[in-house]
């Protein structure tokens, strides 16, 4: 029992003191030119939305993002009209193929071809 | 200081010169008690800001029911405590996160606090104090602040928390009893 006390004083004393640290503390100031700071912020705040947007859109960021998302779209509308004129290609060859080989040939039917 | 009343109808009328004394007079104020609830020296710089701007917006609402520095108080006191909420609401979706392999280390670490108005022997017990304030409750730990650091009286205390001097005399009674316990466990598992 006697061992318990002897532990449990520093241990209270340490308490204790800590309990007491912040007695005679000093008041904490801020750093200088708050006065300063606080009318950045009201003059930031104070901007239009379209002032806002601007700002939001001249961040490095949204700029790569805006580039890589035009440089995306290109990419796409050029991969996209190059299937397009392949399909187109295919079609007109097919079509000629098709005329190269029919037998039927309209002009035998034609009434004002009365020539033999 | 302004004659309260002449100092409040200027504020009211947009005066520069008014919202200058305003922040001068009571900046220190202002952001030891904001610094003694966040425990952090931009967080608390910037908090004080954000005070000075809603005061400058919002005095037409000031009745003068209380004192000026009374409503001040609570200003500060609700602006430190919504930014810590949101901190804390940032650092549980920061776990959340950290769960699924994107982690901001950032946001998970806490530096020891020391309060640069304590004195250099007691740097090390009032840090330990500073860590055991964050756990305790809410109301314990305004009244606990505001008197201890504030230097504030019981009646001014009950005055701020909108509550009676015996209720704060409990909150301090319950306060220093959770700071003992939190003490007690941070001496015996961290570092004593």
């Amino acid at each position: 029992m006697k061992n318990i006390d002897m532990n449990q004083t520093p241990l209270k004393n340490k308490i204790e003191e800590a309990l007491q640290s912040l007695d005679a503390v000093q008041r904490a100031t801020p750093r200088p030119f708050l006065m300063t700071r606080i009318h950045a912020r009201m003059n930031k705040e104070s901007l239009s939305v379209w002032e806002r947007v601007g700002e939001l859109f001249i961040q490095p960021r949204w700029i790569l993002t805006g580039l890589c998302l035009v440089l995306a779209m290109n990419a796409a509308v050029v991969l996209f009209n190059n299937r397009s004129n392949d399909a187109v290609v295919s079609t007109i060859e097919q079509t000629n193929s098709e005329e190269d080989y029919s037998t039927a040939v309209a002009t035998l039917y034609d009434f004002e071809n009365n020539e033999p | 200081m302004l004659n309260q009343p002449e100092f409040i109808v200027q504020l009211k009328q947009g005066e520069e010169v008014a919202f200058t004394k305003l922040v001068n007079d009571y900046e220190g104020m202002v952001y030891n008690t904001v610094l003694g609830i966040l425990q952090v020296p931009a967080d608390a710089d910037d908090i004080t800001q954000e005070v000075f701007i809603q005061v400058y917006r919002s005095i037409s609402s000031f009745k003068g029911e209380s004192q000026f520095s009374t409503w001040l108080y609570r200003i500060a006191i609700n602006k430190a405590l919504d930014y810590e909420k949101t901190t804390k609401r940032k650092k549980r979706f920061a776990f959340i996160q950290s769960l699924f392999g994107k982690s901001d280390s950032s946001m998970t670490t806490v530096p020891d606090f020391n309060h640069p108005g304590v004195i250099l022997e007691k740097k090390q017990s009032s840090a330990a104090l500073f860590a055991a304030l964050k756990k305790i409750p809410e109301k314990q730990r305004i009244a606990f602040t505001l008197h201890k650091l504030e230097g504030q009286s019981y009646r001014a205390v009950a005055d701020i928390m909108e509550t009676t001097v015996i209720a704060v005399e409990s909150l301090m009674a319950r306060a220093k009893e959770s700071l003992r316990k939190e003490l007690k466990y941070f001496y015996q598992h961290e570092k004593y």
